[in-house]
């Protein structure tokens, strides 16, 4: 029998010739020392290129394009941002654990500012609202879960995602005001 | 965008040859997807609609820039050599080399074959797409994609023959 082509060994040892011709080549290797030299030879290229050897991208390159897509991300917008969601975390967090909602103290500030006026009284009032709005979140969020899941989830858990939900605002917010400010000054 | 940097900028550098223009285009890349990521068409896989900008990018620079790559065909300087500049050639010659070293040496040879099947030869075992994937990047048939590899493996196979490099 002749010799195959480079291409039928080739086909053949990649598994895209037909059954037919993939077991007359096979017999064909069997008893001819120089088809399957070169059937080795290709088994042993394949082997290395299933294998690529990888050059390392250089850093600069994903730098580079968030640089050009987003040019003032993100050190201002960011850090405005994690500075106010960590203020409502901790907040949170504080009037949670320590169920201000039910305090007397914060209960007797909240009654004090309705009788009198002033910057302070209108701060407490500001605070309580705030306090009271958060803890009205965190209770709707509790019970949503509670309902769909059937579960019974753990403060931080909530917390955690109010916190994340609150980066998420602020950041928005902050990019809509930077936004806005650069529209002025344009 | 780190899920296909690697592979891209491995594309790109074995295409163009040249790093500070791979790095370039690879960063083209990147925010030409950005910017026509609403023209996705969700009949293709996005990994397919990614390579296919890419494709084309690096394509029409080399035809732009009229890039002279030289290729095996008309190059002197064999890939042992460059493997020599390399120093990775081993005390007891070419012959039976590690297989790391073997591998540098083969990839080293790809960046040297013509065009036309170096590029199909990177878009089957860097981006290890299907041929029918890279019929649909580059448009040409699957039996004309097969008959470049085939022929890319043959000039691979005789120049590592006549490097002795088995």
């Amino acid at each position: 029998m002749e010799c195959i082509s480079d291409q039928k060994i080739l086909e053949s040892i990649e598994g895209q010739a037909s059954k037919l011709e993939m077991s007359v080549y096979r017999d064909h290797l069997l008893v001819c020392p120089h088809c399957r030299q070169v059937a080795d030879r290709y088994l042993a290229l394949n082997r290395q290129l299933v294998k690529p050897v990888l050059y390392e991208p250089p850093l600069t390159i994903v730098r580079k394009v968030m640089a050009t897509l987003y040019p003032d991300f993100p050190v201002y917008s960011s850090l405005l941002a994690l500075i106010a969601s960590s203020f409502v975390f901790l907040v949170t967090w504080i009037y949670i654990y320590f169920d201000f909602a039910h305090n007397s103290l914060v209960k007797a500030l909240q009654l004090t500012s309705d009788s009198a006026s002033g910057w302070l009284t209108q701060a407490i009032k500001f605070i309580s609202t705030v306090f009271s709005l958060v803890y009205a979140s965190f209770k709707a969020i509790h019970a949503f879960i509670a309902i769909v899941f059937k579960t019974d989830v753990s403060v931080e858990a909530i917390t955690a995602f109010m916190l994340t939900m609150s980066l998420l605002f602020f950041f928005i917010l902050s990019r809509f005001f930077a936004r806005r400010l650069k529209g002025n000054r344009k | 965008m780190r899920k296909y940097n690697r592979k891209i900028f491995n594309y790109v550098i074995r295409m163009v040859r040249h790093e500070e223009t791979a790095i370039e285009l690879t960063q083209e890349f990147f925010i030409k997807i950005f910017v026509v990521l609403d023209k996705y068409n969700f009949e293709y896989k996005f990994s397919t609609w990614a390579y296919r900008i890419c494709y084309n990018l690096v394509i029409d620079h080399i035809r732009k820039n009229q890039v002279q790559l030289a290729s095996l065909s008309d190059d002197a300087v064999s890939a042992r050599t460059m493997l020599e500049s390399d120093n990775v050639v081993r005390d007891d010659g070419f012959r039976n080399l590690a297989n790391e070293e073997t591998k540098a040496y083969v990839w080293k040879l790809i960046e040297r074959i013509p065009l036309k099947y170096r590029e199909l030869i990177l878009l089957k075992y860097i981006q290890d797409l299907k041929y029918e994937e890279i019929a649909d990047i580059t448009d040409l048939p699957v039996g004309t994609i097969k008959n470049r590899i085939f022929k890319a493996k043959e000039i691979l196979k005789k120049e590592i023959d006549k490097d002795g490099m088995h």
